[in-house]
Order: structure tokens, then C-alpha cells, then sequence
């Protein structure tokens, strides 16, 4: 028991979690299954990565319109102009931090709700060129029979471990982000603008690049559900899912990288559970949330802390 | 003899794009200003708005057409019913989230859904109509529309000018308008922010429902009617200035007569993205607002 409170706990914990993960493939046996922790490691990954917007202030509505702009970039160039998925994945990345850079230059001046309420805007612009243009998006029917990243990716567990791979690197690379010079420089910039400025750092270029690296991870995954489900229409992208990232970060806190992990843990097989019941879905939803916030409005992992440290005030750095 | 036709043509355009430009930005400005009101006194974006409006008029639906009572009758009740449920929601939800920007921006959110559920679950979400209260058409030139959307002008300009004589001459209402300038400050003057937010939430959630009464007979009433409207107030708001009234009038008439101007030439999905982009180029050059408001 000491041992596990020593200073490597946190790494065996990591390396166990990690070999378990690995091993799961070898354990969970239905395709559904399968497919529901695919889903799961894809919206981690989302919501790590917006969590890495946050951290700058900026809470953006646009997150899943981003990661259809991957996703779309990357099926039209392969299905339509023939383009190997290994070189149209990457490209749907660049489009994506293009679009992020184009979008952050008109919008990142404002600041809290109201960033998020442009980003909306940008998102419902994008949902209905979607939907209007039929080239070279489809239309409402969307991009039919993506191809997928190789022949050898012919079921569920390929993709697992391929998105295994793509979460952990990116999980490292987020965390180390965060830890090195330019995360602490964003949660500055964060905490006190005018300090941060008063020291020289340039706040909107900050802002700009938590924006662009954040969007980017957005792209990737975008890439990969294309390729993955071999099929993308608006609807993929559209707002309601933009509001569920946002539940996940709310719901699970923001104050370290485990929030949005937590938050997307029980927010998502929940989601699965209750897809039986369409008509109660959004009710469901919506207590759920106003419950989260009313009993916690930094989150589990905030209600987790303040249980642990009783007495001292924790009000999550990204919610005020 | 073309000239004629011309002439005829512009009158008839010209008229239409007026009347539902008019038409359009009153109900935008009833709904944005009580949405402006709340978020100036209690600091929450409060998004469930836009359902007191659907709300309003769902009670009119059925109040008026599966109980049988008289319109009036009707939209008095169900303006009433609202404004307890709101004010009920405020007390039990809104309270301890006062001043927290997001979390109360995603509780209203949440709320919203639930309360389009319960819609949706009592009344299925089939749209409903209303029978038009007037049905007699108003022709000018060659240009003709129903009364049932000219009268709607006049009434919501009542509605704003006495909502500006209650912000400016009572009591209550310049105790508001403190609390909106520095809540501090105000409650240092012995005014209490509990009374004056419910006071706030009643005053707006009743004119989202007079709103909702008012366009019962003339679109069609389902749970996610609120969202077009909400959207258009909530633009109104942010480019207005938040907390500044005025300015919050000046951009819903502006974003008003936008659709009604692209929605005849276009259609009506031009009109929402042009909505958006005026929005999103709005904030660029002036992410405060156009007009001088409050600090956020």
C-alpha cells in the first residue's frame, strides 16, 4: 500500500492502465462493443484537446465543426480525386489549422461567452454550406464509401488499436504542453491578461496558437472517423454534438487533464444506455447537466478535490 | 405600360420588405430586451428564453383551442402561468449561479432542453396552428397583408414604451436599472438583488410570453419554435452592448430588416448565414459591441 502511495504511483497506475487497454481487444469479443470504445478513445481525445482551448479562456463552440473539417478535407480528396488516405489525413490537418487561423483572426479579441457564441455562428454557417452545397459536400446524404486507411484494417480491433495509439500520443503531447513554458504562459494570460501583457507576452498570438494546436487534434480525429466509419454527412458534425464536448468538459471539470476524461467515461456509455429511449433523450440530457452544475460547477473531478480538501475554496481556473 | 408594372412590382416588394422588417424587430426587440434585462441584473445568459416564448404560446394553443376559452382569455392566463414558472425557475435554479458567466449559460442550456422535452412528451411534437384572431387583409396598392401581422407593430411598440416607462419612472424599475449599472454598489444602497432579479425575470419572461401569445395565430406553434428567435436576441444582445438597452433595440431592428430584405430576394437560408456573418464581422471590429455597454 505504501508503494502504491510512493512517488511511482502515478506511473504504474499509467503503465497497468496502458497494458489494459492494450489487452482489451483480447477480452471484448462483439463488433458493437468494439465500436463503442473506438468511439470512446476518438471523444477523449476531443475533449483533451478542447480542454487545451480552455486553458487560454476561450471556450469554443466550434470544436466538432473543426473535426468535420478534417473529416471532410480527408474523405473529398480521397474519394474523389484518388488521393492515398495517408497523405489525405495529414492535409485535412493543415486545412483544419487553416480554417482555425482564419476563424481565430476575426474572433479571438472577444473574450468568454461571447467567443463562444461566434463560434457557434462559424458553426452554423458551416452546418448549412454542408447541407446547401451538394459539390463537393453531398448535401444532406453526405460522402459515401471512404476508403479505408489500408487492407489490412478489415475489422474493429485494427481501428482500436489504431486510435489507441493516436490518444496516447496525443494525451502526452497535451499534458506536456500544458506543463512546458507556453501552457503556463496560456493559464497566465488566462488569470490576468493585463499582468501577462505588462511582462511582454503578446496575449492574441498566444491565444491564436492554443486555438490552431487544439483545432488541429480536432482535424486528426476528424480524419479518422471519416476513414473509420466510411461515411460523413452534417449531421456528423452538427451542433448537438458541438454541445455534448462541452457537456463532457462541463460535467467532468476542467481542472486537470482527467476532467474531460472522467466527464466523457460516464457521459458516453450513459449516452449509449439511454439511445434506447429516444423520447426522453434530451430531458435526460438536460437534467443531467442542470444536476452537474447545480451540484458541482467545476465537475466531478472538483467535487472529487473539494471532498478531498474540505475547507479550501476550488473553483475551477476555466469557469468564472 | 412597363413602367406600370414596375412601379407596381418595387411598391409591392418595397411594402413587404417594410412591413415584415417592422414586424420582425419588434419581436426581436420584445425578446432581446427581456433577455438584455436579466443578464444585465442577474449576470446568467439565460438561454431558456427563448422557451418562455414557445411557451407562451403552447399555453395559448392550449388554454385557447383545447380548452375553448376566448383568445384574450387565453393569452392573459398563459402569459400569467409563465411568468410564475419563470419566476419559480429562477428562484430554485438561477439563484446560486448568479454571475457565473458559463455554468449559468450551460444550466439555462440544459433547462431549455427540458423544458422542450416536457413540451415535446405533453404534446408530441407535431407543429400546431391557431386560428387568426382578425382575418381581414390590408391592401396598398399592389401590395396586400393581413392585419393579424400589421397589428403586432403597434402592440409591441406599447409594450416597449411601457416597459421603458416602468426602467425609467417606478421604483422598482430604477432600482433594476442600478442593479444593472453596479450590483455592488446597489446593494450598499439597501436594495435587495434577490427581489429586483425576481422582479427582472418575472418582467422578462412575460414579455417573451407576450411575444409567444402575440405570434400564436400566425406561425406554426411546436417545441422548437424558441430557437430563431433566441438566436436573433441573443446577437441583438452581444453586438448591442451588453446591459445597454438602446443599442440592444438599434441591432435586433438592424438584424430585422436584414432577413426581411434577403429572406424576399433570396431565401431563408441566405438570410441566416448572412445573420451569422454579420455577427461573427461585428465582433471582429468591435468584440465589446458596437454601442458602449457594460464590462462583461
Amino acid at each position: 500500500m505504501n508503494m502504491i502511495k510512493g512517488r511511482y504511483s502515478g506511473k504504474i497506475a499509467i503503465a497497468i492502465g496502458t497494458i489494459f487497454l492494450f489487452s482489451l481487444m483480447f477480452i471484448v469479443r462483439s463488433p458493437y462493443l468494439q465500436h463503442v470504445m473506438i468511439i470512446l478513445l476518438q471523444t477523449i481525445t476531443l475533449a483533451v484537446s478542447y480542454r487545451f482551448i480552455t486553458l487560454s479562456g476561450q471556450w469554443t463552440f466550434a470544436h466538432c465543426t473543426m473535426m468535420g473539417v478534417g473529416a471532410y478535407t480527408s474523405a473529398i480528396l480521397s474519394t474523389k480525386l484518388g488521393c492515398p488516405v495517408w497523405i489525405s489525413w495529414p492535409i485535412g490537418i493543415v486545412i483544419t489549422c487553416f480554417t482555425a487561423c482564419l476563424l481565430g483572426l476575426l474572433i479571438v479579441r472577444t473574450r468568454h461567452v461571447y467567443f463562444f457564441f461566434a463560434t457557434w455562428a462559424f458553426a452554423y454557417v458551416v452546418e448549412i454550406t454542408w447541407k446547401k452545397l451538394w459539390f463537393p459536400f453531398g448535401g444532406h446524404d453526405g460522402i459515401r464509401n471512404i476508403l479505408r486507411p489500408g487492407p489490412w484494417f478489415n475489422s474493429e480491433a485494427h481501428f482500436y488499436y489504431l486510435i489507441l495509439g493516436i490518444t496516447l500520443i496525443s494525451l502526452v503531447v497535451l499534458y506536456k504542453l500544458e506543463k512546458s513554458r507556453f501552457g503556463r504562459t496560456l493559464v497566465c494570460i488566462n488569470e490576468n491578461e493585463d499582468l501577462a501583457r505588462s511582462i511582454g507576452f503578446d496575449a492574441f498570438r498566444f491565444r491564436m496558437l492554443a486555438f490552431i494546436i487544439g483545432s488541429a487534434f480536432a482535424g486528426l480525429m476528424g480524419g479518422f472517423y471519416a476513414h473509420y466509419a466510411g461515411f460523413i454527412g452534417p449531421d456528423d458534425f452538427g451542433w448537438m454534438l458541438n454541445w455534448f464536448i462541452v457537456i463532457y468538459i462541463v460535467s467532468g471539470g476542467s481542472r486537470t487533464i482527467l476532467g474531460p476524461i472522467i466527464g466523457t467515461l460516464i457521459f458516453v456509455p450513459v449516452m449509449q444506455i439511454l439511445a434506447v429511449y429516444r423520447n426522453y433523450i434530451t430531458i435526460a440530457m438536460g437534467l443531467y447537466t442542470i444536476f452537474i452544475i447545480m451540484v458541482a460547477a467545476d465537475g466531478i473531478e472538483g467535487l472529487i478535490w473539494r471532498l478531498r480538501h474540505p475547507g479550501e475554496v476550488g473553483v475551477s481556473r476555466a469557469l468564472r | 405600360m412597363t413602367v406600370s408594372y414596375v412601379q407596381r412590382r418595387f411598391e409591392a416588394v418595397f411594402f413587404q420588405v417594410l412591413i415584415n422588417g417592422l414586424f420582425l424587430s419588434s419581436i426581436f426587440s420584445i425578446v432581446a430586451l427581456g433577455f438584455a434585462i436579466v443578464y444585465g441584473i442577474a449576470r446568467i445568459m439565460n438561454w431558456a428564453h427563448g422557451e418562455f416564448y414557445m411557451l407562451g404560446a403552447v399555453g395559448v394553443w392550449l388554454f385557447g383551442r383545447q380548452l375553448g376559452l376566448p383568445y384574450f382569455a387565453a393569452a392573459i392566463i398563459s402569459i400569467v402561468v409563465v411568468t410564475l414558472i419563470a419566476v419559480g425557475i429562477e428562484r430554485a435554479m438561477f439563484k446560486p449561479l448568479r454571475g457565473l458567466h458559463l455554468p449559468g449559460f450551460v444550466a439555462s442550456y440544459g433547462l431549455s432542453l427540458v423544458l422542450q422535452g416536457l413540451v415535446f412528451m405533453a404534446f408530441s411534437g407535431h407543429p400546431r396552428s391557431y386560428p387568426k384572431v382578425i382575418n381581414e387583409t390590408l391592401t396598398i396598392g399592389a401590395f396586400s397583408i393581413g392585419w393579424q401581422r400589421v397589428v403586432i407593430i403597434p402592440l409591441a411598440g406599447l409594450c416597449l414604451l411601457s416597459v421603458f416607462w416602468f426602467m425609467n419612472r417606478t421604483k422598482y424599475g430604477i432600482a433594476i436599472r442600478a442593479g444593472i449599472q453596479d450590483s455592488q454598489a446597489a446593494r450598499l444602497y439597501g436594495l435587495r438583488m434577490n427581489t429586483l432579479c425576481s422582479t427582472a425575470m418575472a418582467l422578462a419572461s412575460g414579455m417573451a410570453a407576450f411575444a409567444g401569445v402575440m405570434l400564436a395565430p400566425l406561425f406554426s406553434i411546436e417545441p422548437g419554435m424558441g430557437l430563431f428567435v433566441m438566436w436573433n436576441a441573443w446577437i441583438a444582445v452581444c453586438l448591442g452592448g451588453r446591459g445597454n438597452l438602446g443599442g440592444c433595440l438599434m441591432v435586433s431592428a438592424i438584424l430585422a430588416f436584414m432577413t426581411s430584405f434577403i429572406d424576399t430576394y433570396l431565401g431563408a437560408y441566405y438570410s441566416l448565414i448572412a445573420v451569422a456573418a454579420f455577427f461573427l464581422v461585428g465582433l471582429a471590429i468591435r468584440p465589446r459591441g458596437l454601442w458602449k455597454g457594460m464590462e462583461a
